[in-house]
């Protein structure tokens, strides 16, 4: 038994040790907080969850490939509280531009500092 | 069929007039207390932070450290908090509250969640968001009890002084940080807070900490809340684990 365990032990050991819990304070880490572009596209799915909202959005690049790109926010909570924010408040379809910060290795996905929706209304407070 | 539930319903019906009595003493019991004090903590509260605790309020009472022993200064220096001047990665952090340990008290007033605080006869809970834990402050005259373990957020016991909500808490663990910025606190940390509504509505909370292990002396801070018209939600430490295949694919991501 305790031999079927041990890597199970193993590896929640090093999820639990070892990595960041609370990657919204690490967000630096993933982020270049100091950078701020602005990418408009589709969206494909909206996530109303903790610890941290997300929104994907399917962006065509300058070759007409394209890309599915996320985006991160604070909690729901805070949303729901601060900005109105419901789980309803995007669909598959949806037009949508999200000013944030990149990723520091490349990867397609913003920290979030504004989001508009299809017309253009600032949807954060 | 029918006589068997008309008693069946009055036997019910009666078992509910029974359980309702403790209910109806307590309302009356909670009036009466409240009228004594004349304060109600009861409510939805909100974090306010001074305009000139914006640069530590969010891991600090105050921009200087406390009193440290050599004893806190040693455990000081190994810390790796998130915040303040010492700031590790969260990667590198070596803070307890990382591994979804409780907070503690007094640190729990630094997570930013609202906190709700439910009075009732002989005692007052604070209701936290943040990983809904929970604290009873017994005010029905006990003293702390013996037979407890350690704990994260301690045991308080409370006592009003007219308007004012007067808690001590000890019976602490040491392994929780005081603040954000890794200020460690030994078993002997005693947490006196004074809970007062101010006239134009505002919740002060004034804490005095005791450590003879951790602190050359006695030194105070203070939390403010706000009243907001919110219902309690939930925020999970535990959901963060989830976040880290998203973040990890970022970190990861190869062209």
């Amino acid at each position: 038994m305790k031999k079927i365990l041990a890597p199970f032990i193993l590896i929640a050991g090093l999820l639990i040790g070892s990595t960041p819990l609370f990657a919204h304070h690490g967000a630096s880490v993933v982020y270049d907080l100091e950078q701020s572009v602005t990418i408009s596209g589709v969206v494909t799915d909206f996530q109303f969850i903790n610890p941290h909202v997300l929104i994907f959005f399917e962006v065509e690049n300058a070759d007409g490939i394209k890309v599915v790109w996320s985006a991160g926010l604070t909690s729901p909570n805070r949303l729901a509280r601060n900005d109105g924010w419901t789980r309803d408040l995007f669909k598959a379809g949806d037009q949508i531009t999200i000013t944030g910060s990149p990723a520091r290795g490349g990867a397609p996905s913003l920290w979030v500092e504004m989001v508009l929706d299809g017309q253009g209304k600032e949807l954060l407070n | 069929m029918r006589l068997l539930t008309i008693m069946i319903a009055l036997f019910l019906g009666a078992g509910v007039l029974q359980a309702q009595m403790p209910n109806s003493d307590a309302h009356s019991a909670m009036t009466t207390e409240m009228m004594d004090h004349g304060a109600d903590l009861s409510g939805v509260w909100n974090g306010r932070r001074a305009p000139e605790a914006r640069a530590y309020g969010g891991f600090g009472f105050s921009a200087e450290l406390p009193p440290m022993t050599e004893w806190a200064t040693a455990r000081f220096e190994t810390a790796r908090p998130t915040f303040g001047p010492n700031s590790a990665t969260v990667a590198d952090t070596n803070d307890p509250v990382y591994k979804c340990f409780p907070p503690g008290t007094p640190r729990i007033y630094f997570h930013p969640f609202p906190m709700e605080i439910i009075q009732l006869p002989g005692r007052v809970m604070m209701v936290f968001e943040y990983d809904h834990l929970i604290r009873q402050i017994y005010t029905d005259g006990r003293g702390h009890s013996e037979a407890l373990s350690p704990g994260w957020m301690g045991d308080s016991i409370g006592h009003w002084e007219g308007d004012t909500l007067v808690v001590e808490t000890t019976n602490f663990n040491d392994k929780t940080w005081i603040d954000r910025r890794g200020v460690p606190h030994s078993e002997e940390l005693k947490v006196v807070e004074r809970f007062q509504i101010s006239d134009d509505g505002i919740l002060q909370i004034d804490i005095m900490i005791e450590d003879p292990v951790a602190f050359t002396e006695p030194w105070s801070g203070q939390r403010q809340y706000g009243r907001v018209d919110w219902d309690i939600g939930e925020f999970m430490c535990m959901d963060n684990v989830s976040f880290l295949g998203f973040e990890q694919e970022i970190l990861e991501f190869d062209e």
